[in-house]
């Protein structure tokens, strides 16, 4: 059933992504038509300064709404995944969704799944659409060639490990992802459990979750401080080498992030199955 | 031997935050039955449909059907048509019916597009489009063409014109089976009175009586309609 | 269309005096099959369990009787069906006695106020 909510969660959406990344991709494309003639020349070949200026608006223009739709994109991205949960699960057509025979976590997971991919998705075409605007005959063996020089500085130097660097951080923004969906939605539905004022509720939940989490960041800190000072461990942090301190705070925030994210997704787990009130 | 109960309800008491919606409700249903379930506004009809197809919780008390907690279980077989429109309204009312088929196995394809066919609705219209007495017949013919063991029907014939009134009655008659039971709630007895067998009065969240048609008009001598108006005279 | 009912009496009871009516006035003629109770009951508007109940008091009254695998027929058997008109048609005379009696009329003057009539229309 999770494979069949993912498609018509896909369906759903789409209709609102793909506009916008046929959008950016099409300003760019613009703004790379713009770039390439050089107004300064065309001068020479008699086109009046009045229509010059006109030109050198319409570019500033589509620079712009470039930079707008891509605001807009990532605007929308974080807006369709509340709006989603909030009101075709909680709102009106949650009277269909919750009638079908799937169970609370499959609705959990087709938002949840298909939040981050639009995300994914959003980051990809945005890195595209400059690929688009600085696209030059020799662009990929530069860029090849600065990754090497960048490799060489982050890596090679540091001694720091490429490869496995490369997979934490990856993970760790893609559990953040995660984590911070989960977050709404736990927020949501705790709103929900009241009778009025939900999504009063949510925003205070939400604030609540927050500082929790900010307090336990802190007392961690503070206790890794704590432990972190006496003779053993500093002589200890001594023979440590600092890239092994990175890989250390890659996975402990990794991890961090996963445990926070399973429990925002066990209480909205919990609400939708055990606590859901449609009004 | 078949088990004939179809729904259960124990002890079922559902609180609002300002009133108590259902008091301690105990009810057996059996199958191939057609029960009104009556009441006037705020007497619980509702709460108690959305109880049984599982989108509130009860505060207390188990509901079952087919011996089933509410769940997933319950979901495949009960079919339940909401006092509101709650359908995507960017779809076009052929995609609706593929989420149907998608989602419901007892979901019967041909006998949507024939009843769309009878009501002269094309599948290729988009929901945005349609008024809202039309999005309520798609609806019900979303519900009605489920092969269900219950329907919830919630005040089907609220705001409907009398020929749409005798096409829904038509239409809970002609998908009558004795394996399946409607329960249908409303406010307006007088019209639904000849397809019920029985009735169930609710009032301030209690069961006030729970009687067959034929039964109340032989003792009382009254129509359920006319009964109905005393109990609940205002 | 939907058949009407009163108010004050079960609906069933209203379904069999229908269908003794129509079995009397030769729609239905003797041994002839009768619809499925579900066609019946979507006829007549009414819920089919009612009809069901209604065409089993007709059964039990020997006017319909049912075929194991074939369905439900009216009774062939037409010293019934002759009694039923004879007992329908007392009903509504004693009713219509009733109604002369409220305006006045006693049995015998009612029988000469038919006869008048009748010489009347003559």
């Amino acid at each position: 059933m999770l494979g069949k909510l993912l498609k018509y969660e896909t369906k759903a959406t789409a209709r609102w992504f793909l506009p916008m990344y046929g959008g950016i991709l099409l300003f760019a494309l613009f703004n790379k038509l713009f770039m390439l003639f050089n107004f300064s020349d065309m001068d020479v070949h008699g086109i009046p300064v009045f229509f010059q200026s006109i030109l050198g608006i319409v570019q500033a223009m589509t620079v712009f709404l470039y930079v707008m739709i891509i605001v807009a994109t990532f605007a929308l991205t974080f807006f369709i995944m509340l709006q989603r949960f909030y009101k075709n699960l909680l709102g009106d057509e949650g009277y269909l969704m919750f009638t079908l025979p799937v169970d609370a976590s499959s609705h959990i997971w087709s938002k949840l799944l298909v939040s981050v991919f639009w995300t994914v998705c959003s980051v990809i075409v945005t890195i595209l659409s400059v690929i688009v605007m600085a696209a030059y005959p020799e662009m990929f063996q530069d860029f090849a060639l600065f990754c090497e020089k960048a490799f060489q500085v982050l890596f090679t130097q540091t001694g720091l490990n490429a490869t496995a660097f490369f997979i934490e951080f990856v993970l760790l923004v893609l559990i953040t992802l995660f984590t911070g969906n989960l977050m709404f939605y736990a927020s949501i539905s705790v709103g929900h459990t009241r009778g009025k004022h939900r999504v009063l509720y949510a925003f205070v939940a939400y604030i609540v979750f927050y500082m929790i989490q900010q307090i336990i960041t802190s007392v961690v800190i503070v206790v890794a401080g704590m432990v972190l000072d006496t003779n053993y461990w500093t002589d200890l942090m001594m023979d440590t080498a600092p890239t092994t301190l990175i890989h250390i705070i890659m996975i402990f925030s990794i991890l961090y992030n996963v445990v926070a994210g399973i429990v925002y997704y066990l209480i909205t787990n919990y609400v939708l199955s055990k606590k859901l009130n449609l009004e | 031997m078949e088990n004939r109960v179809l729904l259960e309800c124990k002890g079922v008491t559902k609180n609002y935050p300002s009133k108590m919606a259902l008091n301690f409700l105990n009810l057996t249903i059996e199958r191939g039955r057609i029960i009104g379930l009556l009441g006037p506004n705020g007497s619980g009809k509702t709460t108690l449909i959305k109880l049984i197809s599982g989108i509130l919780t009860p505060s207390s008390g188990v509901i079952t059907v087919n011996g089933n907690p509410i769940g997933i279980e319950t979901k495949k077989v009960v079919s339940y048509l909401p006092e509101r429109t709650y359908l995507n309204s960017w779809m076009k009312v052929r995609d609706i019916i593929a989420f149907f088929k998608d989602f419901y196995q007892n979901f019967n394809e041909h006998k949507a597009y024939d009843m769309l066919k009878r009501l002269n609705i094309n599948p290729n219209d988009r929901l945005k489009t349609m008024s809202k007495g039309t999005k309520e017949k798609v609806q019900l013919i979303l519900v009605m063409s489920r092969d269900a063991d219950l329907y919830l029907l919630d005040e089907p014939i609220g705001g409907v014109d009398p020929a749409a009134r005798d096409y829904i009655l038509d239409t809970i008659l002609s998908n009558y089976n004795e394996n399946a039971t409607v329960i249908i709630s409303t406010h307006l007895i007088y019209d639904i009175e000849r397809v019920l067998d029985d009735v169930l009065f609710l009032q301030n969240g209690s069961l006030v009586m729970a009687s067959s048609v034929d039964e109340i008009r032989e003792q009382q001598g009254k129509s359920v309609d006319e009964l109905f108006r005393e109990v609940f005279r205002c | 269309m939907p058949w009407d009912f009163q108010n004050d009496r079960p609906i069933y009871l209203q379904l069999m005096e229908k269908i003794m009516l129509q079995i009397v006035s030769g729609r239905y003629s003797a041994g002839d099959k009768l619809a499925s109770v579900r066609d019946m009951a979507a006829e007549a508007g009414v819920n089919p369990n009612t009809m069901q109940k209604a065409l089993a008091e007709l059964e039990r009254n020997g006017l319909v009787f049912a075929q194991r695998t074939s369905g439900r027929y009216i009774t062939d058997n037409m010293e019934k069906i002759n009694s039923l008109r004879v007992q329908l048609a007392k009903e509504q005379v004693s009713k219509f006695l009733k109604q002369m009696e409220s305006l006045g009329y006693t049995p015998k003057d009612t029988v000469a106020f038919l006869e008048n009539n009748l010489e009347e229309e003559r």
